[in-house]
C-alpha cells in the first residue's frame, strides 16, 4: 500500500468523523431554538389572554381603567412583528405580573366571581403558565445539553471553528418569583 | 385517614366475629387440600422410596413392589381428583366470596366510605392496556375493583395480574405485573403520552418505548430513580413540575413497592407491582389482624394516590370528567355464580348448572324445534314400536385405532422378553420366557427394545381407553338407556327412571340422571359434527318421549 493510500483512508475517516460531529451539533442548536420557540407560542396563549380578561372585567372594575390600557397597550408590542425575543420576553414578564395581580383583585367583587368568569380567567391562566414553565424546562434542558456537546473535547475545537456560542438558560426574574400565589 | 386502631378496633368488634364464622369453611377447605396431598404424596413417597424398603428382596419382587407404588400414584390421583378436587374447589370459592364481602367490604367501607367495593370485577383490560405501560403479552386478570370519588378525583383501581410463560424446553412464568392498578381522571388536559418507570424495570415488564423520547429532568434524586419516556417533551414537564416529582417520590416510599405511571387521554394509569396477590383469606391459618392492617393499608393507596399527586387541586382549564366511573360499571356485570357464592351457599351441582348453561344446554326436553338429520351423517336412527335405535357405526378412525392398538400391544410383547437383559437383571428372563417370537415386531425391536417398550407401553393404554369407550349404538326403551361401547357385544344398561335426560355438550351427547345434577355422566355418542350433534340429541329426546318410562 503506497502512503498516499493510507493518507486518503485517513482524511476520509477524519472527514466523516467530523461531519457526524457537526451534524449533531447542529441537530443540538436546532433542538434549543425548538424549545425556544415553544416558549414564544405559549407566551403568546398568556397575551391572548389579556382582551378576554379586560372585556370580563371592564364594567365592574371602572376604576382599573388605566391598568387595563396599560395591559392593551402592552400586548399590543409584544406582538408587533418588529419586537425582537428578548424585548418580548421583558415585556410578557411586565404583563404577568399584572394580569396576576388583576385577577386577584378581582376576588374582591362578589358580582364579578358569581359569574364565573374569573375562575375560568383563573384556570386559564393557570394553565397556560404551567405551559410556560414546562417549555422552559424543556428549553433549560436543550441548552444544558447544547452547552455541554460544544464543550467537550474534541467537539470544542469544531464549535469554536463553526461559530457556536454557549447559550444562556432561562432564569425566572426577581419580579416573577414575587408574583402573587393565586393557587390557594 | 383511618388509623390502625381503628382497624384494629373494627377487628376486636365486627372482624373477628364474621372471620370465627368462616372457620368451618376455611378448616374443611385445609382439610381437603391436606387429604388430596396426603393421597398423592403417599404413593409418590413410596414409589421414590421402594430402593429402600425393597433392600433384599428378590428383583421379582422388587420389580413387583415398583410397579405396584407406580400404579397407587395413579389410584391416589384419582381419589384426590374425584373425592377431593370438586368439593376442594367449591369450598374454597365459598370461602373466598364470603371472606371478601364480609372481610373485605367491610374494611373498605372504613377506609373509603366514598367509593364503592366490588369483590369480583377488575379493571377492564383495554383500560390496562391503553397507555403502553406494560408488556401486552400473556393472560390477563383482574378483581377486587373499587371506584367512586375521592375528594372531585374519579377514580377505579383494582388488583392486577399479567403474566405469560416462555414456552420452550426450560418454559419460565414471567410476571408482567402483580399488583395494584389505578386508572384516575388527571387534573391536567393532555395531548400525548408520557410514561414513568422505575430506572432498573426489565424489559419483559414494560411495553416498547420505540415510539417515545427518553426526557432528562431536573431532580437527581428522581432520575436516579425513574426513567420517563414521552411523546411530547414539553407535555412531560407540564405534568412532571418540580413539585409533582417529589410527590411521585413520596408514593413511592409510601407503596414501598416499585411504581409505574403513564398519562395519556386526560387519564393518569398508576400501577404499584406487588409481586403478589393481596385481599386473599388466609388459607393454613386464620386471617389475622396484622393481614387485616396490610389491606387496610392497600385499600388507603388509591386515596395516598390522589392525595399525594395532588390530583384534587383542579385549578387548570380541564374539568372533572367521570366517563371511567360509567363505562367501566356496564361492562362487567356481576356473574351469577359469583352472588351465588357470595351467601358461602354454592354447591355442586349449582357449578355444573351454570356449565352447562354456559353451553345452553340443561338437558330439558322442552319438545323442541324439529331438528333435520344433517345431508352428510352415517348416523342411522330409528323409531319403531317403543323403541328408538342411534347406530354410528363403526368409523374407519375406528378400525385404524383398533390396528394401531393391536400393534402397540404387539411390539410391547416383543420387546418383552429382551427387557431383562437390557436393563441389566438377567435373573428375570425366566418370567418373560413364555413370549414366543412375533413376526415382524420381534425384528424391529432387537435393536433398541427400550425405547419401543415405553412407547407402546404409553399408546397402547392410551388407544385402549379410547376405542374401548367409544359409543357405537344407542338404544332406548321405555325400561332404560342402552349403549354399546367399543368392541364388547354387550350394552351398558342404565335404568330409567333414574336415568330420563340427553344433554348436548359442545359436540357429545350424554344420558344424564332425570333428578338433580351430576358432575361426571355417561357419553351416549362419539365426537360428533357439529350439525350432528344437535339431531342426534333432538331424536334421542323424542325417543325418550315416545317411550315414557315404564318401571
Amino acid at each position: 500500500m503506497s502512503p498516499a493510500i493510507v493518507l486518503a483512508a485517513i482524511a476520509v475517516v477524519l472527514l466523516g468523523f467530523v461531519m457526524s460531529l457537526y451534524n449533531r451539533l447542529v441537530r443540538q442548536r436546532n433542538g434549543v431554538e425548538n424549545a425556544f420557540a415553544t416558549i414564544d407560542v405559549q407566551l403568546k396563549q398568556r397575551c391572548d389572554l389579556i382582551p378576554k380578561v379586560v372585556e370580563a372585567m371592564r364594567e365592574y372594575m371602572g376604576h382599573e381603567k388605566s391598568t387595563f390600557e396599560q395591559l392593551t397597550s402592552l400586548r399590543e408590542r409584544a406582538s408587533a412583528p418588529g419586537a425582537s425575543g428578548d424585548e418580548r420576553m421583558a415585556l410578557d414578564q411586565q404583563m404577568s405580573g399584572m394580569l396576576r395581580g388583576l385577577i386577584v383583585r378581582a376576588e374582591a367583587y362578589p358580582d364579578l366571581k358569581a359569574s364565573g368568569t374569573v375562575t375560568m380567567l383563573q384556570q386559564s391562566l393557570n394553565e397556560v403558565e404551567g405551559q410556560i414553565a414546562a417549555a422552559r424546562r424543556t428549553f433549560n434542558a436543550a441548552v444544558t445539553s447544547f452547552n455541554s456537546a460544544i464543550e467537550v473535547f474534541p467537539a470544542n475545537l469544531l464549535a469554536s471553528l463553526f461559530g457556536f456560542r454557549r447559550k444562556t438558560l432561562f432564569e425566572a426574574s426577581a419580579d416573577e418569583r414575587a408574583v402573587p400565589n393565586t393557587r390557594a | 385517614m383511618v388509623t390502625p386502631e381503628r382497624i384494629a378496633e373494627l377487628y376486636a368488634t365486627t372482624l373477628e366475629p364474621r372471620i370465627r364464622a368462616l372457620e368451618t369453611l376455611r378448616l374443611s377447605l385445609k382439610g381437603y387440600i391436606t387429604k388430596g396431598l396426603v393421597c398423592v404424596g403417599i404413593p409418590f413417597a413410596l414409589f421414590f422410596l421402594s430402593d429402600l424398603l425393597t433392600g433384599g428382596l428378590s428383583p421379582g419382587a422388587t420389580m413387583a413392589v415398583n410397579v405396584g407404588a407406580f400404579g397407587l400414584i395413579f389410584v391416589g390421583v384419582g381419589v384426590a381428583g374425584f373425592k377431593f378436587l370438586m368439593p376442594g374447589i367449591t369450598a374454597y370459592a365459598n370461602y373466598r366470596a364470603r371472606f371478601k364481602h364480609e372481610v373485605a367490604g367491610e374494611v373498605f367501607t372504613i377506609v373509603s366510605p366514598s367509593a364503592k367495593y366490588s369483590p369480583t370485577q377488575g379493571v377492564a383490560q383495554a383500560d390496562f392496556d391503553e397507555p403502553g405501560l406494560f408488556n401486552t403479552r400473556g393472560s390477563y386478570k383482574s378483581d377486587d375493583r373499587v371506584h367512586g370519588t375521592i375528594g372531585q378525583t374519579p377514580f377505579e383501581a383494582a388488583e392486577v395480574r399479567r403474566s405469560y410463560s416462555t414456552g420452550g424446553k426450560n418454559s419460565k412464568t414471567v410476571v408482567v405485573f402483580h399488583g395494584l392498578f389505578f386508572h384516575i381522571d388527571f387534573n391536567k388536559s393532555l395531548r400525548g403520552l408520557t410514561i414513568v418507570q422505575p430506572e432498573d424495570v426489565s424489559a419483559s415488564q414494560t411495553g416498547s418505548r420505540m415510539q417515545l423520547t427518553k426526557v432528562a429532568l431536573e431532580d437527581p434524586t428522581f432520575e436516579q430513580a425513574f426513567a420517563v419516556y414521552t411523546s411530547e417533551e414539553v407535555e412531560a414537564r407540564y405534568i412532571l413540575t418540580p413539585a409533582m416529582m417529589e410527590q411521585i417520590l413520596a408514593l413511592r416510599q409510601r407503596a414501598g413497592k416499585p411504581i409505574f405511571l403513564a398519562f395519556k387521554n386526560n387519564r393518569a394509569y398508576i400501577g404499584v407491582h406487588y409481586g403478589h396477590a393481596l385481599f386473599e383469606p388466609g388459607i393454613a391459618s386464620t386471617t389475622s389482624l396484622e393481614s387485616i392492617q396490610e389491606m387496610a393499608a392497600h385499600f388507603a393507596l388509591a386515596e395516598g394516590v390522589i392525595h399525594e399527586l395532588d390530583l384534587n387541586t383542579r385549578i387548570w382549564t380541564k374539568g372533572v370528567d367521570d366517563a371511567l366511573l360509567k363505562r367501566a360499571i356496564d361492562d362487567q356485570p356481576e356473574d351469577e355464580l359469583d352472588r351465588i357464592a357470595a351467601k358461602g351457599e354454592l354447591t355442586a351441582s349449582q357449578l355444573w348448572a351454570t356449565a352447562t348453561k354456559a353451553v345452553t344446554d340443561d338437558g330439558s326436553d322442552d319438545g323442541g324445534a324439529v331438528v333435520a338429520r344433517p345431508p352428510d351423517t352415517s348416523i342411522q336412527i330409528d323409531h319403531s314400536a317403543g323403541t328408538t335405535t342411534v347406530d354410528y357405526g363403526l368409523s374407519a378412525g375406528f378400525v385404524i385405532l383398533f390396528l394401531l392398538w393391536a400393534a402397540s400391544v404387539a411390539v410391547a410383547l416383543a420387546a418383552l422378553p429382551l427387557l431383562p437383559e437390557a436393563v441389566g437383571m438377567p435373573d428375570l428372563v425366566s418370567y418373560t420366557s413364555w413370549i414366543p417370537t412375533i413376526p415382524v415386531a420381534s425384528p424391529l425391536v432387537a435393536d433398541n427394545p427400550i425405547p419401543w417398550a415405553i412407547a407402546a407401553w404409553i399408546i397402547g393404554p392410551l388407544i385402549f381407553s379410547i376405542w374401548t369407550t367409544r359409543v357405537r349404538r344407542v338404544e332406548i326403551t321405555s325400561k332404560a338407556v342402552r349403549v354399546w361401547r367399543g368392541l364388547r357385544p354387550m350394552p351398558r344398561t342404565y335404568r330409567r327412571p333414574e336415568y330420563g335426560k340427553i344433554v348436548k355438550l359442545e359436540q357429545s351427547v350424554y344420558v344424564a340422571k332425570s333428578e338433580g345434577l351430576t358432575l361426571i355422566n355417561p357419553t351416549a355418542s362419539p365426537m360428533l359434527s357439529k350439525e350432528e350433534a344437535p339431531w342426534v340429541a333432538f331424536e334421542m329426546r323424542r325417543g325418550l318421549r315416545n317411550s315414557p318410562s315404564r318401571q
